[in-house]
């Protein structure tokens, strides 16, 4: 037999999904008559092993050279199609998917009629591009297995050290001179009133001692270039440049603790101070006969939305340490809701209360005001929201309840290693609920306080998670990805940049060419392992010198033009 | 040597603010979430208009922990100690129990101005404010006497009557 082109058409009823509404038969018959179309079937599942092996058969027996499958979704199932194709010795990018369950079926339930024209007019279409797709390879671009910890903290030490565990070799960049992380200031650990350096200590221990793990103290990231499997990051080291090789890239850069300004008198009065201080003074629990905490400083206001998902719950363990400590003393909250979410946190709260600590509310609108002599605070006045009279508390110590703030070298960073940060200052995953820990570039995750307040327990489970995801390609060895990516035509490009700030991925750069007569020229490249193919660089493009295989100009008019 | 009046008060104040802690303390008062259950589902507020948020449930309780200076307020004598709030309360709070007791506290205390008395035997009934409540609402002017006498005197003054009313609508038994 000839090249000629010989396309196979698969038609899913998708049990009633699509064959309830669309006349599955009828677009069969259709298909069958348009141009190079060997063969047409249909399938009650197409994704069913028998319908995988009727496609594979039908490859082999008519040497079919194109495979159009028209049923659910190319979300779940175009990988499994393809995957198919290729086992049946046909190349996999000389498949194509025709939505039909999702773009006709579904949201034409009520026109059955129309919903098969439709039915036709997609497979048609299908048909006219697959036609002119062209055989390709994957990429593929080999891993080092060196994992970048970026943080020294109680996130990163745990990711540091489950990747050193399973030998992969780790180096791990704190910008202080000492690991540990904003745990070395917290005295004691909620509910259970461990000692936070308890927890810690051995972590760190662990870490220096491992012969896989290399600690950078006092080293500061300044540059970082690659992409996932061979990142090149510099760091200074000691005010010395040093560069250091990453397959893939962990940031575990924490939060710091909020310090409110000019609020409650926190700097004007020695004894008004935030939860965090008052733990780092060690001890002195019993020292205090009347204590007054004010939550929410600085959280869920105007300039900060969020909530800081434990502040409560410190403010419950300060409370209950004082209050054991000098069961005499008068311990107040001034909240405006106490948050104490999570496992055997509301039991917490519920033993704060049978201890006789006293929770007040406060209106947003009218806050508690700190009053003193001199540098020491003597009384807080309230307004309690519930009986809507103000009140007078005496105090000798004032504790303000604040959430964790992001990094101030978040900005620095995100800019560096282009990956994205929210709007409240923290980084921001790839997707909030399906990929916690990832970003949307390849081979940089995130976890604990710099993705938003965690507390240990969560902190942990994210480090583990980003490190059991980091794993994945150190421990392939490669990086195989889609070989619909973009390509640039050097000739054509304009050197505009608009494609380097559309790229979501940063898969984009400049690179020198040597251009005929001018010498040399920048034209943008795009790199192939980090592209995802999402075409913005190709819509984007002034001169039409960006290509994505898969979705060229000639495919999308082919698809175009066929319309009856 | 008798104390002067001066201290008297002083101490009853403070006899007074001790056993309305006990009270607290008794009735699970601290437990309290601030959930708002309570103030949601209080029938009283159907009848008083001026029973605005600030004088719910939740505000008494809170009232009385920082001081008892609102004792003869009348808003106090609202509730009518339905159980609606205890019923729905989910952290155990039993404010009935505690309204009750505060009523019987705050009577032994002196405060009689805003609770209504048996006519016969003296015995606190239920606040004045229920029972103006209860005269506008009662159809039957007759029987509105009815409201000024305890259970039990009732029973008392009742009991020949409706001994002999009971004996008569029961069968004849034939020989």
């Amino acid at each position: 037999m000839s090249d000629a082109l010989r396309v196979g058409v698969f038609v899913c009823h998708c049990g009633t999904n699509i064959g309830g509404i669309v006349n599955v038969p009828q677009v069969v018959e259709y298909a069958s008559t348009l141009p190079c179309v060997a063969c047409a079937q249909g399938n009650l599942y197409t994704c069913s092993e028998d319908g995988l092996s009727t496609i594979a058969n039908k490859i082999k027996e008519l040497r079919l050279n194109r495979v159009v499958v028209a049923s659910c979704t190319p979300r779940t199932h175009e990988t499994l199609f393809r995957k198919n194709c290729e086992r049946a010795g046909l190349n996999k990018y000389l498949f194509e998917f025709v939505n039909l369950r999702e773009h006709c079926s579904w949201v034409h339930m009520d026109k059955p009629d129309q919903a098969t024209l439709k039915a036709m007019d997609l497979v048609r279409m299908g048909v006219a591009k697959v036609s002119l797709l062209q055989g390709r390879e994957d990429l593929s671009t080999a891993v080092l297995q060196i994992a970048l910890v970026l943080g020294g903290g109680i996130s990163g030490l745990s990711a540091a050290l489950v990747l050193g565990n399973q030998g992969y070799r780790v180096e791990l960049v704190e910008k202080k001179e000492e690991l540990g992380g904003l745990l070395r200031f917290v005295n004691r650990v909620f509910p259970t009133h461990q000692p936070a350096s308890e927890l810690v200590d051995p972590l760190i221990d662990s870490v220096l001692r491992h012969p896989n793990i290399r600690v950078h103290l006092g080293a500061e990231l300044t540059q970082m270039k690659g992409f996932v499997g061979n990142f090149e990051a510099t760091i200074k080291e000691n005010g010395e440049s040093r560069e250091l090789n990453a397959g893939t890239i962990i940031v575990a850069v924490g939060a710091q603790a909020h310090k409110p300004k000019d609020v409650f008198g926190y700097g004007r009065f020695e004894n008004v101070m935030t939860q965090l201080d008052f733990e780092g003074r060690c001890g002195g629990y019993d020292t205090f006969d009347r204590v007054v905490m004010i939550s929410c400083v600085g959280a869920r206001n105007e300039e900060r939305s969020y909530c800081g998902r434990f502040c409560c719950i410190v403010g419950l363990k300060n409370a209950i340490l004082v209050k054991e400590a000098n069961p005499r003393a008068h311990v107040t909250i001034l909240h405006r809701d106490v948050m104490a979410v999570g496992k055997l946190y509301e039991e917490y709260y519920r033993r704060a209360l049978e201890m006789g600590i006293t929770f007040v509310r406060f209106d947003k609108l009218r806050p508690p005001k700190v009053k003193g002599s001199g540098r020491r605070a003597e009384k807080v006045q309230v307004v309690d929201a519930l009986m809507g009279r103000e009140i007078e508390l005496a105090a000798d110590l004032v504790l303000l309840t604040t959430p964790l703030v992001p990094g101030e070298d978040n900005m620095a960073l995100s800019r560096m290693m282009k990956i994205p940060l929210g709007m409240d200052g923290f980084f921001l995953e790839a997707h909030q609920k399906l990929r916690p820990v990832e970003f949307p570039a390849d081979g940089i995750f995130v976890a604990g306080c710099a993705r938003y307040p965690a507390e240990i327990s969560e902190s942990i489970a994210q480090a583990l998670a980003a490190a059991a995801k980091a794993a994945v390609p150190m421990a392939r060895g490669e990086v195989v990805s889609d070989a619909f990516v973009a390509e640039v035509d050097p000739a054509l490009c304009s050197a505009c940049g608009r494609c380097l700030s559309v790229c979501p991925f940063g898969a984009v750069d400049w690179s020198e060419v040597g251009a005929p007569g001018h010498g040399k020229k920048s034209v943008a490249e795009v790199n192939p392992a980090e592209c995802k193919g999402c075409g913005l660089c190709a819509s984007s493009c002034l001169s039409g010198a960006i290509r994505l295989p898969g979705f060229t100009d000639e495919q999308i008019l082919a698809m175009i033009g066929t319309q009856g | 040597m008798q104390p002067s009046s001066e201290t008297a008060k002083e101490n009853a104040a403070g006899d007074l603010n001790d056993r309305i802690q006990e009270l607290i303390e008794a009735n699970h008062l601290h437990l309290c979430v601030e959930c708002g259950k309570c103030s949601a589902v209080c029938p009283m507020v159907n009848f008083y208009g001026e029973y605005v948020p600030n004088r719910c449930t939740r505000s008494v309780v809170e009232r009385l922990r920082f001081g008892t200076d609102f004792v003869d307020d009348e808003a106090l004598w609202y509730c009518w100690a339905c159980k609606e709030c205890t019923f729905f309360c989910p952290s155990g709070v039993d404010f009935q129990s505690f309204m009750t007791g505060f009523r019987l506290l705050l009577v032994s205390h002196g405060y009689r101005e805003q609770a209504h008395f048996c006519s016969v035997c003296g015995a606190y009934l239920m606040p004045k404010k229920q029972l103006e409540c209860l005269e506008a609402t009662m159809n039957d002017k007759p029987n509105k006497e009815l409201l000024y006498e305890c259970p039990k005197c009732k029973k008392d003054k009742y009991a020949a009557v409706l001994h002999s009313l009971a004996a008569s609508s029961r069968p004849s038994v034939r020989p």
